[in-house]
């Protein structure tokens, strides 16, 4: 595809994008060799969505410039983008769920019919028949009269890069591809993209995982603030030269676990069966994080929700000793409970409110003893969590929206943290939150666990369950499978346990 | 964009809002319509807007929650007319205007009963609801206006010490009430919440089955109170009065800013909003525009201003 | 379930359909919140009443053509004996007439003549309300007077014609009357009460407000009384409804003419008979509209 002796696919020079008042892209710069997979890597916001879309052809730069196989790349648009060969793989994908999948890959240059009318109907046996040869060409095991609503996230990314692939592009450009995949899944992923490069195609991937560049990568690329940073082979980096690079210092701690004094007990569950999960038996006590640790759909979520009066459960859950019966979030928040969703945009926000309505929403009895509200009390006491959460917000009138994904889970967080909290359950606190804001959510845990506040902690990240955890609790198929202290828990041992190896063994 | 110097509408639009609009249009108003400027037509123009900005207040709270009320202009003419034949027989101008508040508590109560009660889109329980109470109202009045209704007429046409008329007072506490429930206590919070993102909403420990049936119940009362205030304009119960008085609230609304979607609006939008448009109905009559053409005006004129509003909201995130 | 449903239609359909020796009328009502039309169909049920082996099936059409023409359908389908229509618009509802006429069932309109087709017309034909209008109107104003007129609906021909005939027997014939503004009131009081008050705006002197139903004429009456503007200006409706004739009893209207709704509904019912005793049904039947003004108002006040 590539034409032989190409030194570049893609050279971006000098780009600058400007949008009212903020400079998106500010002098960035990016080569993309055939054949190799250039990982992007940024902090969020760093202003790697809008380089996506400048390429995309939905941006025109306002100065800089773009060469594609050596040809200026400028004016186009989406349609004529996609047509010269440039295929996006977005972060949130947006198939048609209620079409096929032939219909989905061939969406938009559907195969015409022979004849004088053909051009008007679609030739769906041409479309099927190509289809299940382009599917069985890369190896994918799908129906192409399958609809697109029935395959999981990564069934439906897979389609979307056959849909790449049947196009002829030879530079895909990936977002965050593994944020909504399981680990088995991104094996598979790794091994189409092997495959691609193979064929000549070259691959720009975005991400801000440290073991995916090392693990694919080719060459790198640092950007931050919308400035290009450094470039170079994979070989160059490691993991805290990159980590530095992307957010402008070095991070001494990751995580900065403070041990705190462990107090009485706050939680216990006895046998407590709910939805994908049955017989669970734990406690967790003031000051302690408990982490909670398994796979994708171990369910750990849901013995969250049922904790938090989300969901229906059976057994026993006593809050300091006394038994308590959970039938509803109000039930939940009366008792203390707290639970910051893995769903933040779903079930953690209202997004076009301000900063200020949603941090005050779970304790507006707070600031309303009477009908009204007091809205200077109401203020102080949002400035102060703005404060101590180092929420990045022009003013707490922003709408939640306009953050970035880190300051937003600081809102979500510090919702909580003004009542009076005894149990916080987090779900995920740190999924699609730069390096940053991570650290500082960590710090904030352990302020918080020294205020005596019990916290579980649920993760899929391993060395965020290591570093953050009192005690680890480990989850296969909504049994528990273990219970691990700190400092006898290792990555090992937790996988052992939560992929379910121990038992099988 | 930025970059752009002088003056450019857009820009001034993104930073002021609805209110921009309004003062374009009311000063060109001004300027170009004669007769406009006279403070008698704009006290005109004030009591022209009061039942429709009723509504809209009303239906505002309905609409940021992210539903719809289709029945305004039905139930309207059912709550007038109940309050007019009420007047008629007690001759009582309390009796009568607790009567209509009554029948609009009521429907207000059923539409959200329903709707929360069996998830049925609020777009469907209120068609259904438009034309049961257009039924109802010419049932109980036999197709004809109920007349000879002594001071009923004061509500609507009376002056407070012979000088403000009664009804704009109405309208300006019922403008307080609303922009105090929505803007300082807990219930107005939780409308936003329910609105932006219900699920958010009830994992906060909102009830947000209860915030719906509070505002259908609210949007009822002030569908009442609209119904009493047309029928004692009239000095009479129109059966057939209030049609398409719906679209006029909704547009009123849509106009001031407030998103079809859910989660955003402001009551001070709704009344610039209902403000824009009786006032392009003034100046179009007074213009003596042929009404056919006033048609098309008004149809382009209320685009246009949402498409500057959702354009320049566009550019502000 | 669906065998069951059949059924159930079935015999919803037998019983609709005409016992034997009853004579059955389809009436397609215009529109059931108008109040002259309703009081004419009220009229028309009382006046039937006499005749117990008449049954009467009524359906509305909102002033929707389209539904109408779909009532007429289903009346035919239901083999009514005669089909009584007070048509949404004159040419839009031929196609039912036409249709009625190959089944050989008889039509009578009421209120407004079918363009095409063959049936009776019962009914005040609207020029002579207009023309009556436009009489007492150039009669009555001053020299140079400066009037308003309210249209109803657009494309009605209720409106149209009404609105035609004053013109040609007022401002035709007395080009020093000049006619300030018009607007549609869509036959509401409230509508024809807002523009009013617009016009109290524009225009310090307006001496007469004309308008094609009573409905709007109250209204402007209601505008004018609240700007204390009523004194001296000359107010003209159309259908002598209670509320017109009261204000023409109480010096505030000046003239409404009576669209005469028991009248019709005897001539309908008259027709009706005739068809029955087998005798042919004439073109038409006109029942002429009056002008009740301050002079012989006495004789159509009824008292509250």
């Amino acid at each position: 595809m590539a034409a032989s002796g190409e030194t570049y696919v893609l050279e971006m020079k000098d780009i600058v994008k400007t949008f009212p008042g903020v400079k998106a892209l500010d002098g960035m710069s990016l080569r993309v060799r055939p054949g190799t997979v250039h990982c992007l890597v940024g902090e969020n916001g760093a202003g790697k969505s809008t380089l996506m879309k400048v390429l995309s052809g939905a941006y025109t730069v306002d100065a800089g410039e773009i060469l594609f196989h050596g040809k200026p790349l400028h004016g186009q648009n989406t349609r004529d983008t996609l047509g010269m060969g440039i295929a996006m793989i977005h972060q949130e994908l947006s198939p048609v769920a209620e079409m096929t999948l032939a219909e989905n890959v061939f969406l938009g240059r559907e195969p015409s019919r022979s004849g004088r009318s053909g051009r008007f109907f679609v030739n769906f046996k041409n479309m099927y028949a190509q289809t299940a040869e382009l599917f069985a060409r890369i190896g994918l095991n799908y129906d192409p009269r399958a609809k697109m609503s029935s395959l999981s996230v990564a069934g439906m990314q897979q389609v979307e890069i056959a849909k790449a692939i049947s196009r002829n592009a030879s530079l895909i450009l990936m977002d965050e591809p593994t944020s909504a995949i399981t680990d088995k899944e991104v094996g598979m992923l790794f091994r189409q993209i092997a495959e691609l490069k193979a064929n000549g195609v070259a691959i720009v991937y975005i991400t801000h995982k440290m073991d995916e560049i090392f693990a694919i990568a080719d060459d790198v690329t640092v950007i931050r603030d919308g400035k290009w940073i450094a470039s170079g082979p994979a070989s160059d980096f490691d993991n805290e030269k990159i980590i530095s690079l992307m957010v402008g210092r070095t991070i001494t701690e990751v995580f900065p676990k403070v041990t705190v004094p462990i107090g009485d007990e706050v939680l216990r569950v006895k046998n407590l069966s709910g939805r994908a999960f049955s017989g669970v038996d734990f406690c967790v006590r003031e000051g302690e994080i408990l982490g909670l640790a398994g796979l994708v759909g171990a369910g750990r979520t849901e013995v969250a929700r049922a904790l938090f009066g989300l969901d229906p459960y059976e057994g026993e859950i006593f809050l300091h000793n006394r038994p308590v019966a959970i039938r509803s979030v109000r039930e939940a928040i009366a008792h203390g409970i707290a639970m910051v969703s893995e769903d933040r945009k779903g079930e953690g926000l209202v997004l076009s409110r301000s900063v200020r309505e949603n941090t005050s929403l779970a304790n507006l009895p707070m600031f309303a003893p009477g009908l009204f509200l007091d809205k200077r009390r109401e203020g102080e006491v949002v400035r102060d969590m703005i404060d101590l959460l180092r929420i990045k917000t022009s003013s707490m009138n922003t709408a939640v929206g306009d953050l970035s994904g880190g300051n937003q889970q600081k809102v979500v967080i510090s919702k909580w943290v003004m009542g009076e909290v005894k149990l916080l359950i987090l779900d995920e606190p740190t999924r699609g939150v730069d390096v940053g804001a991570k650290s500082e959510i960590h710090r904030l845990m352990c302020e918080l666990a020294s205020r005596k506040m019990a916290i579980i902690m649920i993760s899929s990240e391993l060395p965020e369950i290591l570093g953050m955890s009192d005690r680890i609790i480990v989850m296969h198929e909504g049994v528990m499978r273990g219970e691990l202290p700190r400092d006898q828990a290792t990555q090992e041992s937790i996988m052992e346990l939560a992929t379910g190896a121990h038992q099988s063994a | 964009m930025h970059t752009k110097s002088g003056f450019s509408f857009a820009q001034f639009h993104a930073k002021y809002g609805t209110i921009a609009i309004f003062a374009v249009i009311f000063i060109l108003s001004a300027v170009l319509v004669p007769n406009f400027a006279n403070p008698d037509n704009l006290k005109n123009v004030l009591r022209q807007m009061v039942v429709v900005t009723l509504l809209a207040f009303g239906v505002t709270f309905v609409i940021i929650l992210g539903h719809i009320d289709v029945s305004l202009g039905s139930v309207l003419a059912l709550c007038g007319c109940v309050a007019a034949a009420a007047m008629k027989s007690t001759n009582s101008v309390a009796i009568a205007v607790a009567a209509g508040l009554g029948v609009g508590l009521v429907t207000g109560a059923v539409n959200g009963f329903i709707v929360t009660k069996f998830a049925i889109p609020a777009f469907i329980m209120t068609l259904a609801m438009t034309t049961v109470a257009r039924g109802s109202v010419l049932l109980f009045t036999g197709g004809r206006p109920i007349t000879n209704l002594g001071n009923f007429e004061e509500i609507g046409n009376g002056n407070l010490f012979g000088l403000v008329p009664i009804s704009i007072v109405i309208l300006a506490l019922f403008l307080a009430l609303s922009w105090l429930l929505l803007n300082t206590t807990k219930y107005g919070r939780h409308v936003y919440a329910v609105g932006g993102n219900i699920s958010a909403a009830i994992a906060s420990g909102i009830d947000a089955n209860g915030v719906v049936k509070k505002s259908f119940l609210y949007n009822g009362l002030l569908c009442g109170l609209a119904g009493v205030v047309l029928m004692s304009r009239m000095d009479s119960g129109q059966p057939a009065a209030g049609i398409g008085y719906e679209f006029d609230a909704i547009t009123a609304v849509v106009v001031g800013g407030t998103s079809l979607a859910g989660g955003r609006g402001t009551i001070i939008g709704t009344l610039i909003g209902s403000a824009i448009i009786a006032i392009i109905n003034n100046d179009l009559n007074l213009l003596n525009v042929h009404s056919y053409w006033q048609q098309i005006a008004k149809g382009l004129i209320i685009l246009v201003a949402v498409i500057l509003d959702v354009s320049t909201r566009r550019s502000r995130t | 379930m669906k065998k069951v449903l059949a059924l159930l239609l079935a015999v919803t359909f037998l019983a609709s359909c005409a016992v034997s020796g009853e004579f059955v009328i389809g009436y397609a009502n215009m529109a059931d919140s108008d109040v002259f039309i309703m009081k004419r169909m009220e009229s028309f049920r009382e006046v039937v009443k006499k005749d117990p082996t008449i049954r009467v099936i009524y359906a509305d059409a909102n002033a929707d053509q389209n539904r109408q023409l779909d009532q007429i359908d289903n009346f035919l389908m239901q083999k009514v004996d005669l089909l009584l229509v007070v048509p949404v618009d004159s040419d839009g509802v031929s196609g039912g007439v036409r249709r009625a006429n190959r089944a050989g069932v008889p039509v009578l309109c009421l209120g407004i003549d079918a363009a095409g087709g063959e049936s009776t017309f019962i009914g005040s034909p609207n020029q002579d309300a207009g023309r009556q209008q436009g009489e007492l109107m150039s009669k009555l104003l001053p020299e140079n007077a400066k009037i308003c007129y309210l249209y109803g609906l657009h494309g009605n021909s209720h409106s149209i014609e009404r609105w035609e005939s004053f013109k040609e027997h007022c401002l035709d014939k007395r080009p020093d009357i000049t006619l300030l503004a018009s607007q549609t009131g869509d036959f509401e009081r409230d509508k024809g009460m807002k523009i009013t008050e617009d016009w109290i705006q524009s225009f310090p002197q307006i001496d007469a407000i004309v308008s094609a139903n009573d409905q709007m004429a109250l209204g402007a009456i209601q505008a004018l009384k609240i700007a204390n503007r009523l004194d001296g200006v000359l107010i003209s409706g159309v259908d002598g409804v209670d509320d017109a004739v009261r204000a023409v009893k109480k010096g505030e209207m000046t003239q409404t003419i009576l669209q005469n709704a028991p009248g019709q509904a005897d001539a309908a019912y008259e027709a009706v008979q005739m068809y029955r005793r087998g005798e042919t049904l004439p073109k038409e039947m006109i029942v002429p509209f009056e002008s009740i003004t301050a002079e012989n108002v006495d004789q159509y006040y009824t008292g509250d």
